[in-house]
């Protein structure tokens, strides 16, 4: 299902890589600003290694920057979204995702195709009967 | 509305858009039918030079407006407004510049997936981030797609 795009602050990767890029430092000089080596600082850009919250903290701070880390609600189940579930066919779904994704959007086109087919005889009877 | 030319054609012209709405729920197996596409374009002034150049051909005009406005699909008229819900001969097409709870393009970029839809990359916003759209949209006639939504996510947790 494709991956993700990761260009901002949606992974300690694309954190760490933006923070350095902001503060015009190369791996290498960012890692002897923070007490590290190169390999680490290469490890986590590349997303081979998870850092703890400490070590980035201390890496973005080398680069010039702060982390802050922010708790959010979690949009929990919605009663009346869920009212819906039910009626919902599911079959249909699930029939939905063996279809390629182009697959699932020709579908939209041929339905579209008909809606289109349906306003144009409408258009034609309305031009004969006015 | 003709999906894969569009999206051929604002490839061709390297136009940096996103894709979210209906279709966005197409591409993750919804059953629901859209007759129209929404996409989020950056505002740089050269995507905006690519985006009006792409759609051109198409005759952009404000959807369901009477015709004979004045209205100009001109770089100018996108630089001084932000989201057109326009009718062009490829279908009917939701230009934005911003979105309820997701904001530009910049801001959504990193909350999408990329999709080869008609054969070409296409980043699409994820399906939590589409929920979260939506959600926070907050219109009564999106209520039944979030719970589809929500039932896909569930399905695709579940399907290996």
């Amino acid at each position: 299902m494709g991956y993700y795009n990761g260009m901002n602050q949606t992974s300690a990767a694309a954190l760490l890589r933006e923070a350095r890029d902001h503060g015009a430092l190369s791996q290498r000089a960012l890692a002897d600003a923070a007490g590290t080596s190169q390999s680490v600082v290469g490890r986590i850009e590349a997303g081979l290694a998870s850092p703890s919250v400490d070590t980035l903290a201390r890496l973005v701070e080398a680069a010039g920057f702060e982390l802050k880390l922010v708790l959010e609600p979690g949009s929990g189940p919605d009663a009346v979204i869920e009212a819906y579930k039910p009626g919902i066919d599911q079959s249909l779904l699930i029939e939905n995702l063996r279809l390629s994704v182009d697959g699932r959007l020709q579908i939209n086109t041929h339905f579209n195709q008909a809606f289109d087919e349906v306003d144009r005889e409408r258009l034609k009877r309305a031009e004969r009967n006015p | 509305m003709d999906l894969p030319r569009m999206v051929a054609v604002l490839h061709a012209h390297n136009v940096e858009f996103l894709v979210i709405g209906g279709i966005a729920a197409r591409v993750y197996g919804s059953a629901r039918i859209t007759q129209d596409v929404d996409l989020v374009y950056a505002r740089s002034d050269a995507n905006i030079g690519r985006l009006v150049k792409a759609l051109a051909p198409f005759n952009p005009y404000p959807r369901g407006a009477p015709p004979n406005l004045p209205f100009e699909w001109s770089a100018r008229t996108v630089k001084a407004g932000l989201n057109f819900t326009l009718a062009t001969t490829l279908g009917a097409v939701d230009v934005l510049g911003e979105v309820t709870g997701g904001g530009a393009y910049e801001n959504l970029a990193g909350h999408c997936v990329t999709e080869r839809m008609f054969g070409h990359p296409t980043l699409v916003i994820s399906l939590p981030w589409l929920i979260r759209l939506k959600r926070a949209a907050g219109r009564v006639r999106d209520f039944e797609a979030i719970a589809e939504l929500e039932l896909l996510q569930d399905l695709q947790k579940h399907t290996p």
